[in-house]
């Protein structure tokens, strides 16, 4: 999906010219005729998987098969809410930053038919190359849709299932666990349905290991550079992490644990699979790199502004190059380190608990809670991994989840972060539960229930209500303004003083200075 | 289905571990949940 949107996005951008910022239906036609391919090219395998758990349910006890069945009932009025909310254009709380920046950028440089940075815009240095891959598929309709990302949380499901069947070679009933503890934690479920982009990358970096796994390294390597070029502060994280397990593998080693042995076939692999990672990046993050070290001096905005300057033009105490280093101030200061409770050793005790609960109302200080899931996890998974020290033994995904936490808590500390790690904290615990008690089976569905009552009151407001119904007052006026603007035939700029501009069909100068949403432009 | 090498099932307190921190994780919300009722 994403291959095939990126793609049709240069097309829409420089070819097809889609100036009203609505783009053709190209890309979802080649995604759906891609879909029906390889659909139906693994028919029989989809068929025979299914056979297979429904053959495992059969022959498990009345408890589990009664839970089972609950927790799926309660999995399906879930996902009814996500895919009905699905359907409405980006409105609520919970997706601000995708009226913001992530359709609202790619929307603008539709309208303007040019890549060449919107001089006002902040987030037009970020790396967005996620945001231009699904930005075909949004604008296909007028008001733009979030339904790509439903499917995503689709994605997401199945390939966390699929990892516990070949991580584990599970009973049908951990399939059904993992499913279970996606949709019932309380961090997942605020995003289903939304705009956010949090899942997908999610889906990304699980479809890259499943890829691995299955022994498709280019597949593995087209998801992985998708994710890792997403955001600014991911190509860093995944740097430092991977450095980290480097050392704790060759500590470990030293010290006598059992570790995986490198063959030169692996190491021939990794090496090609490196050469394709960083061929693909030139297309799918060069761009965005490119145009960040052009306009502010380094190709991971905010992180480091101003360290290679290639850009001689730029003056030094220009009010614009004053406002890029203000926002990266803001962003990496107030904006970076503005949720949790600090860093304090007696911060990270306390944040074990509290990032699971609501502190104020409904949400707490890392944004919102990730739920009870997360806590029936953690037990397990800080057990077994106990165990797997004092046995000598180098485990691989347990020590990525921990060494990911770890950047996650000198980072941002928001728990929409954190769903890598959590989910793959939940992939390790069923693999290595094998066989679930009751009291676990029980538990896991009432905090599948307590999530879609969270979800159901999140949404029943838009039920029955149309896209335009639903909208804000403000989106609502920027939506009658791009009517005018069509009606009249209008081809010039439009001052506004609101930077949420994913339903503007036409180009925008801001004209309110904010830090860390506007650059200081140079009146002509 | 059962399998008695899993430690998870062969290990009783884990049970009381899940009922533990589902009580707690109640209690929580309820107390927040009250707290908006001066």
């Amino acid at each position: 999906m994403l291959a095939i949107g990126y793609a049709v996005y240069w097309l829409e951008l420089y070819v097809l010219k889609a100036g009203e910022g609505v783009t053709s239906p190209l890309a979802w036609v080649l995604f759906c005729l891609a879909s029906v391919a390889v659909i139906g090219s693994r028919r029989e395998t989809i068929s025979k998987f299914l056979m297979e758990v429904k053959s495992e349910l059969s022959k498990t006890d009345v408890w589990t098969k009664v839970f089972v069945g609950l927790g799926s009932l309660i999995v399906l009025l879930i996902f009814t809410c996500a895919f009905y909310a699905a359907l409405l254009p980006p409105h609520l709380s919970q997706e601000t930053d995708s009226l913001n920046y992530h359709l609202a950028i790619p929307r603008q440089h539709l309208i303007l038919n040019s890549f060449q940075l919107i001089p006002w815009c902040v987030s037009d240095l970020f790396l967005l190359p996620l945001n231009f891959a699904l930005a075909p598929y949004w604008f296909v309709t007028v008001l733009p849709n979030k339904f790509p990302q439903v499917l995503f949380l689709a994605g997401l499901t199945l390939i966390a299932a699929h990892l516990v069947r070949t991580l584990g070679k599970a009973h049908a009933v951990s399939l059904f666990l993992i499913v279970f503890a996606i949709f019932g934690s309380h961090n997942v479920g605020i995003q289903m349905g939304t705009a956010m982009l949090d899942l997908v990358m999610c889906y990304l970096f699980l479809a890259a290991v499943d890829s691995l796994l299955a022994g498709q390294l280019g597949m593995a390597v087209v998801e992985f550079t998708f994710f890792v070029w997403s955001k600014s502060f991911i190509p860093v994280q995944m740097a430092v992490i991977a450095l980290a397990l480097i050392v704790v593998y060759f500590i470990f080693r030293q010290w006598g644990f059992s570790v995986f042995k490198t063959t030169p076939k692996y190491l021939n692999q990794i090496k090609g699979g490196t050469m394709v990672f960083f061929i693909l990046s030139l297309f799918i993050g060069g761009p965005f790199m490119v145009k960040a070290v052009y306009y502010s001096g380094t190709p991971f905005f905010p992180i480091a502004p101003g360290t290679l300057m290639i850009n001689k033009n730029i003056d030094m105490n220009s009010a614009y190059w004053q406002s890029v280093m203000k926002s990266a101030e803001f962003l990496l200061g107030p904006g970076k380190d503005g949720y949790g409770h600090g860093r304090s050793f007696l911060a990270f005790l306390k944040h074990l608990w509290l990032i699971a609960v609501p502190e104020d109302e409904v949400n707490n200080a890392y944004d919102y809670p990730v739920g009870l899931i997360y806590l029936l996890f953690l037990g397990p998974f800080v057990r077994k991994f106990w165990d797997s020290l004092r046995n000598k033994e180098f485990v691989f995904i347990p020590l990525f989840i921990i060494l990911y936490w770890i950047t996650w808590w000198f980072g941002s500390q928001q728990t929409r972060f954190l769903y890598i790690p959590l989910v793959l904290m939940f992939i390790s615990v069923i693999v290595w539960m094998k066989t679930p008690s009751k009291i676990f089976l029980v538990v896991l569905v009432l905090a599948l229930f307590l999530n879609a009552v969270s979800i159901v009151r999140a949404h029943k407001n838009d039920w029955g209500k149309s896209g335009e119904e639903v909208l804000r007052k403000k989106d609502l006026s920027i939506v009658s303004l791009s009517r005018d603007y069509t009606k009249d035939g209008r081809t010039d700029f439009v001052r506004l003083n609101e930077h949420e501009l994913a339903y503007a069909q036409f180009p925008v100068i801001l004209t309110k200075k904010k830090i860390p949403f506007t650059l200081a432009v140079e009146e002509k | 289905m059962l399998d008695k090498k899993s430690v998870l099932t062969k290990i009783n307190g884990w049970d009381v571990y899940f009922i533990v921190v589902t009580l707690a994780y109640i209690t929580w919300r309820v107390v927040v949940f009250l707290r908006r009722f001066p």
